[in-house]
């Protein structure tokens, strides 16, 4: 089972009109031990966080006897892009993923989500996918010497011509070539892609290093608000012995006026599967 | 007798992204648009990056292709930017975006700036992060007066913000502030969410209605949604109304092909025009 609370971990940015105390209070609440941490103005702002705002945010999240699974800063919604082929904009999208790092550090978070960014429609994909390769290696050295993890996510097509499947996902990592560079899976937008969480396990085994565990195909949604199979899902993650958590990375809009009940009906829905727990459960 | 003409429908770049600005530009020459509002976002247009000189020869691209700037509207609700952030700090950087993009507005040489409210935490008292937006506004409008820029002020609907979401709340905001460089632009999305008409925003603003975004439901191309395009139009036209309707199409289904949305919206747009024309000839 699913059910100690240990595995699955809600995610701020179905709080992004909320403080964030608002939040982590709403996941003590819920029983919840882990959570993913949004890296998200107001709550984080990426760019602009000190050390001493990151200390606070420590203490913030550990006196609430919570650990935080995968640092996830937005890349989707900001300007950020490593593959684009203007400098000042590539430049500040590796500072701003360096900069991530470090505050995933000092936070003593595992894990970190990474993307691929993406080139523009009408030219090359080629040349864009060196810039988005320079840079992912760079940011792999970095994470490496900090001791941290990374996972990639496909992007959806809608944002990206680079990583947005399992194929070119896997030939990102192949050009990359580190332990440090792993998978995320987001059911999501795997689905609305086509594929599945098996076409991922297939593929990637035990280089998966995170799933967010949502309802789609289109958006990001709370269980039952979708139409994929979440026993099915949860039920291969496991047998391919997966033991990560599963980030409820859940935004829409019509989720963040009345996000507690969105968070509850997730996680209840989660609870309620009869799923083999792997090794933190 | 009708009004309304097909020069008062404007393009805007939101939908053409995954694109650079020329083809959008150079798209717009195609369609047979003349009037473009420019939605200042990356990759297009991202101020904190940008030096006026290269707003410079943004200018020079628009107008070497008899294209006609009619509104700047800065990206606000994907970035963490909120003239109502509680947050100092961000707050004040807010703030210096907006600022620079009233300059780069002017450098532009549009007098139209579209701004949306900020918003306040959901779980504090709504007055607090009034207040912030009021005194943010008034700042922002000061300094578009010496521009000679009007700023048109445009509700979100109730998911995105808790401050401004209808008509009452938008009115009792200008008389706060109460200055001919603050009016208002009327969203076809937040209107109907809300309830309200544009015989409603007419009735009540008159001539101060200044711009509209006009788009079908959940921003799609016209066709793609549900919202009753002769009747607005009918109301747009019954007012006299002389501003500009923006297509400000975000819908992300489009983004592969945006000229494809526009073309599609123009075909409804005019055929709806023509036979205002011939009904009220």
């Amino acid at each position: 089972m699913i059910e100690s609370g240990m595995r699955i971990a809600p995610m701020n940015v179905l709080y992004k009109f909320f403080s964030l105390d608002y939040f982590l209070d709403a996941v003590v609440r819920n029983h919840c031990r882990t959570i993913e941490l949004w890296g998200g103005a107001p709550h984080i702002d990426i760019e602009e966080i000190t050390s001493e705002e990151v200390r606070h945010l420590k203490k913030r999240i550990s006196s609430r006897s919570l650990q935080v699974c995968c640092l996830t800063p937005e890349t989707g919604l900001y300007p950020v892009n490593i593959a684009s082929e203007d400098k000042l904009t590539s430049k500040r999208s590796e500072a701003y993923l360096m900069k991530a790092l470090e505050v995933a550090a000092e936070l003593g978070i595992p894990l970190m989500q990474v993307t691929s960014g993406s080139g523009y429609d009408n030219e090359s994909v080629d040349e864009a996918w060196g810039r988005s390769v320079d840079i992912l290696g760079r940011i792999v050295l970095r994470a490496e010497a900090l001791g941290i993890e990374l996972a990639l996510e496909p992007l959806s097509r809608h944002e990206s011509n680079l990583v947005y499947n399992s194929a070119t996902l896997g030939r990102m990592l192949a050009d990359i070539d580190s332990p440090v560079l792993g998978v995320q899976l987001d059911t999501s937008v795997a689905a609305a892609a086509g594929e599945s969480p098996w076409d991922y396990f297939r593929l990637f085994g035990t280089r998966i290093k995170h799933i967010q565990l949502i309802d789609g195909p289109d958006g990001h949604l709370a269980w039952g608000d979708g139409s994929l199979p979440l026993a099915q899902y949860g039920a291969e993650a496991c047998e391919h012995g997966y033991t990560g958590s599963f980030g409820l990375e859940l935004f829409d809009h019509k989720y963040y006026v009345e996000p507690d009940q969105v968070l509850a009906r997730s996680i209840g829905a989660l609870r309620s599967l009869d799923v083999k727990g792997g090794g933190q459960a | 007798m009708t009004h309304l003409n097909r020069s008062q429908i404007a393009g805007m770049n939101e939908n053409y992204r995954l694109f650079p600005l020329t083809y959008f530009l150079d798209s717009m020459v195609e369609l047979e648009i003349e009037a473009i509002e420019l939605w200042a976002g990356a990759p297009h247009l991202y101020i904190e990056d940008l030096q006026l000189a290269q707003v410079r020869d943004i200018r020079k691209q628009i107008e070497s292709r008899g294209l006609k700037l009619i509104c700047y509207t800065p990206e606000q609700c994907q970035y963490p930017f909120n003239i109502a952030a509680k947050e100092p700090q961000l707050h004040r950087r807010s703030m210096s975006y907006f600022m620079k993009s009233l300059e780069a507005a002017a450098e532009l040489g549009t007098n139209l700036f579209q701004t949306v409210p900020g918003w306040g935490y959901f779980d504090e008292p709504m007055e607090e992060g009034w207040e912030r937006a009021r005194d943010s506004l008034a700042a922002l409008t000061d300094r578009a007066g010496e521009l000679g820029i009007t700023i048109v002020l445009e509700p979100l609907e109730r998911r995105g913000t808790n401050l401004i979401t209808d008509l009452p709340s938008l009115r009792r905001m200008l008389e706060e502030i109460k200055s001919s460089h603050l009016k208002v632009i009327i969203d076809t999305c937040p209107m109907a969410a809300a309830g309200e008409s544009f015989e409603d925003y007419f009735q009540t603003f008159g001539k101060d209605v200044k711009h509209i975004h006009f788009v079908d439901s959940l921003h799609r191309a016209w066709g793609d949604g549900h919202f009753p395009l002769p009747a607005f139009l009918r109301d747009i036209d019954n007012y006299s109304y002389e501003g500009y309707l923006t297509l400000e199409i975000c819908a992300r289904s489009t983004f592969a092909n945006p000229a494809e949305a526009v073309r599609q919206s123009l075909a409804h747009l005019y055929q709806e025009i023509d036979r205002l024309k011939e009904a009220t000839a």
